[in-house]
């Protein structure tokens, strides 16, 4: 197992270099002078030299990217061209927004994804079950944006419950995170749904109800347990994007997290804060996908067992 | 399981609590005069402010406008310019001496002393770091005069200071300050002498002005000399146009920067909602390569400018653009409305005629399919429209149906807007867009000439000599005279101005935009 996950994150390691090369390629071949843009239209063209040489653009592009590299290893994301602050420190100063925000929205989806599915699936083609699978359809295909707008209509201007955008406490969050979660749900639903239906259907659940076993035993022990597998993989699949925040919704409600930063990073040609923050992403899918192919691993015998050799 | 179910219920009255005294306390606790009014102002902008510094940031909002006060100030109706932080200003006989008198006992945001000497140094730190040192080239001397008078010694007579001066990126900042902070620090947090200073800039959240109780306003158009009517100013960042829109119609936002278009005919029928329309200084061009192929012939480029018809496009546009023909909107130093009249008369919308001048470029449309050839090849022109200006975007179809009525085939191709600036400057297009914000003709045309696509030494130094024209009367048929060149040269084609609008709620008095769209607060109080 010790070799497995070694291997995974030199796997890891090799997909994120490619990664910073194709990234740093796309940032600088797009079109547009970032320089120019923050210097502005009847900016000095001695200014622009300086500017260029501040932010090292002056350079080859191979020395830029291998400068850029070196840094990061040393933790150093570079220096934003628009704030002139360290990239490190703006997306700090953004990431407890976003954790907020998409952390609170993920362990909902999940705290009530997993139980729906599971009492759909065992009641299945009851109206519960109907109820759930038409309206996680309904959800799954709303854009989140035009969910988001529908509850600012609803819950904050109709009945002025809850703060419409920005960040002023407990109250703020609950609209952006009900989108997130509510949109995000559908998906977890329906596969964890489907995956217990299949598992009810096994052959070693009728055994199990054969031998007496208590319903709530079997459904926790044997048919959760399973069906628990595609799930965490989807769980360690969206860890990345609770870092990463989600762009149109932190737009929406006008969120100050890394999502927003990472929009207007984009809009502005701001490279270093863009490859700042698509990296931190990067890693962190990296990392999460071996924690979920680790924690696949220990839930799945027969993957243990490949792994193993055996 | 009794105790279980029991913890259940704590823990569910527990949050219930916590959120009925969160929402407590996050209602709106602002702070009322006797009068009803209201302490605490909250404005919504789309788009978050590079930084405080106004020297060394490239694009300035209405937040800059909150911590920078200016030696001149441009007035309502943007005819005349007006002292606002000096008590008077004086510009001598031969326009080479303009010397203010500063107020008594004022001071920065911090305390530090606001006088001749700050002054002289905030522009020195201008020159150093600003990216705009080349607007101050005419200026040869700082001069402190006394603690209270300063002055600005010019080499030759620079009207174009009238809008330099009295443009944000001017603002004076406290130099001893920004040395101690240090640059980047400075950035986030910088000293000014202003209507109001930072207390706290959460970004990408909003940033928290306080007003500055020393600082004092002298523009005769405004009524309280200061400080500001507020305790407090919020500005808050909302990049999302439905979520701004709905912040001020659910009145938790008092003042919006910029209303999008299409959500202008709503507010003006809200009754809660107050509308204020102003002009973009400057104008939308078209610009056309003269090095191009096509192009190069002045015949086509004039029969191109006689096939655009600007107010079919003001109509698509539901009139919030207006038709253009002088390539500056009357927001615009040297604007001339004799000039624009003529040239509206001569030059609006004229198919034959821009079809018998392509005939007689050679431009014929021998095949039947619409399209004009010459020499087997078809008229097609790739036309680089900026598509992060909704105007420009929502004009380019009408123009691109109008031009192929008189057989030119426009191919469009949206990109951003710096990108377009960037290609069009490099002379790599061969018609493009651009939009002009700058309130003095010198930008306007600036760009025109000596560029990869187009120069003329004759229209060069017919611009450059009536941009020093002292008489402003002179300098405008000056101006006049660079629009005849360069309609007989045709390298660009003007359009329109966009109509810009800001809102506030009908509780917001005192509340003024001027002519070239700068919002003005001293007078603004908020009715409870």
């Amino acid at each position: 197992m010790f070799e497995y996950i070694v291997k995974r994150l030199l796997l890891g390691i090799l997909v994120l270099l490619t990664l910073s090369m194709l990234l740093f390629a796309i940032m600088h071949s797009m079109p547009g002078d970032p320089i120019q843009l923050i210097a502005g239209d009847r900016a000095d063209p001695q200014k622009i030299v300086e500017l260029r040489e501040k932010f090292g653009l002056d350079k080859p592009y191979y020395i830029q990217y291998l400068k850029w590299l070196g840094n990061i290893l040393h933790g150093d994301f570079g220096l934003s061209i628009l704030a002139s602050q360290p990239v490190g420190d703006l997306i700090m100063s953004r990431f407890k927004y976003t954790l907020m925000l998409s952390g609170v929205a993920i362990l909902i989806q999940y705290f009530f994804a997993i139980p729906i599915a599971l009492f759909a699936a065992f009641k299945k083609d009851s109206m519960f079950d109907k109820f759930t699978v038409y309206s996680s359809i309904v959800f799954w295909s709303t854009p989140q944006f035009m969910f988001g707008i529908l509850l600012i209509l609803l819950f904050a201007i109709k009945f002025p419950i809850f703060p419409i955008s920005g960040y002023s406490g407990a109250l703020s969050l609950v609209l952006p995170v009900a989108t997130i979660a509510l949109t995000s749900m559908a998906s977890g639903i329906r596969v964890t749904r489907s995956e217990i239906v299949d598992i009810l259907n096994e052959k070693y659940i009728v055994t199990a109800y054969a031998k007496g076993l208590r319903e709530k035993a079997i459904l926790i022990r044997h048919v959760l347990r399973n069906a628990l597998i595609p799930t965490t993989v989807m769980f360690f699949l969206s860890v990345p994007w609770v870092i990463g925040g989600s762009v149109i919704v932190e737009k929406i409600f006008a969120w100050p997290g890394m999502g927003y930063l990472l929009w207007t990073s984009i809009t502005k040609q701001d490279y270093p804060v863009v490859q700042g923050i698509v990296m931190v992403i990067a890693l962190l899918t990296v990392i999460s996908n071996t924690i979920g192919d680790v924690m696949v691993a220990y839930l799945d015998p027969r993957v243990r067992k490949d792994i193993n050799g055996g | 399981m009794k105790k279980k179910k029991m913890l259940i219920r704590t823990l569910i009255l527990t949050l219930i609590l916590s959120l009925t005294l969160v929402g407590c306390s996050s209602e709106d606790g602002s702070k009322t005069e006797n009068d009803g009014s209201s302490r605490e102002l909250i404005i919504g902008i789309s788009e978050e402010i590079e930084g405080t510094d106004t020297q060394t940031i490239s694009k300035n909002n209405l937040v800059h406008i909150l911590l920078y006060g200016l030696l001149l100030d441009v007035s309502l109706d943007g005819t005349s310019y007006l002292p606002d932080i000096a008590e008077s200003y004086t510009i001598s006989e031969d326009g080479l001496t303009w010397t203010f008198v500063l107020p008594e006992g004022a001071e920065f945001s911090n305390g530090d002393p606001f006088n001749a000497e700050a002054v002289k140094a905030s522009f020195e730190r201008n020159l150093e770091v600003g990216a705009y040192a080349s607007d101050y080239v005419n200026i040869k001397e700082y001069r402190v005069i006394d603690d209270r008078t300063f002055a600005l010694i010019l080499s030759q007579p620079d009207p174009v200071l009238f809008t330099v001066l009295s443009s944000v990126q001017s603002g004076i900042v406290d130099v001893s300050a920004a040395d101690e902070m240090g640059a980047d620090s400075f950035k986030t947090q910088a000293v000014t002498y202003g209507p109001s200073y930072v207390e706290e800039w959460a970004q990408g959240s909003h940033i928290t002005l306080k007003p500055n109780l020393t600082y004092k306003n002298f523009s005769p158009e405004n009524k309280n000399v200061g400080p500001l009517n507020f305790d407090t100013i919020t500005v808050r960042f909302i990049p999302d146009a439905f979520t701004l829109i709905s912040e001020l119609e659910n009145g938790t936002i008092d003042i919006i920067d910029s209303v999008p278009l299409e959500n202008v005919a709503a507010l003006k029928e809200n009754p809660d909602i107050k509308l204020y329309e102003s002009m973009q200084p400057g104008a939308s061009v078209i610009y056309m390569n003269t090095k191009d192929p096509i192009l190069s012939d002045v015949n086509v480029r004039q029969a191109i400018a006689l096939g655009i018809d600007r107010d079919e496009i003001a109509v698509a546009l539901d009139n919030f653009v207006s038709p253009c023909y002088t390539f500056m909107s009357p927001s615009v130093t040297s604007y001339s409305q004799a000039k624009e009249d003529e040239m509206a008369s001569k030059w609006s919308t004229d198919q034959e005629k821009a079809k018998a001048l392509l005939e007689s470029a050679g431009w014929i449309d021998t095949n039947n399919d619409g399209i004009r050839e010459k020499d087997g090849k078809d008229m097609t022109i790739e036309f680089l429209v900026a598509m992060d200006i909704s105007s420009i975007k929502s004009a380019a179809p009408v123009i691109q149906k109008q031009l192929k009525e008189i057989g030119v085939d426009l191919q469009l191709r949206e990109l951003e807007h710096s990108y377009v600036k960037d290609t069009t400057k490099e002379g790599n297009f061969q018609m493009s867009t651009r939009s002009v914000q700058w309130a003095d003709p010198m930008h306007v045309f600036s760009f025109t000439t000596d560029s990869q696509y187009y120069s003329n030494a004759d229209l060069d130094a017919l611009i450059n000599d009536s941009m020093y024209i002292p008489d402003l009367d002179k300098r405008m048929q000056s101006f006049e005279q660079v629009t005849d060149m360069m309609y007989d040269q045709m390298p660009a084609v003007s359009l329109f101005y966009e109509k810009w609008y800001k809102a506030s709620r009908v509780e917001i008095e005192g509340f003024y935009v001027d002519a070239q769209g700068n919002a003005r607060f001293m007078d603004v109080t908020k009715k409870k």
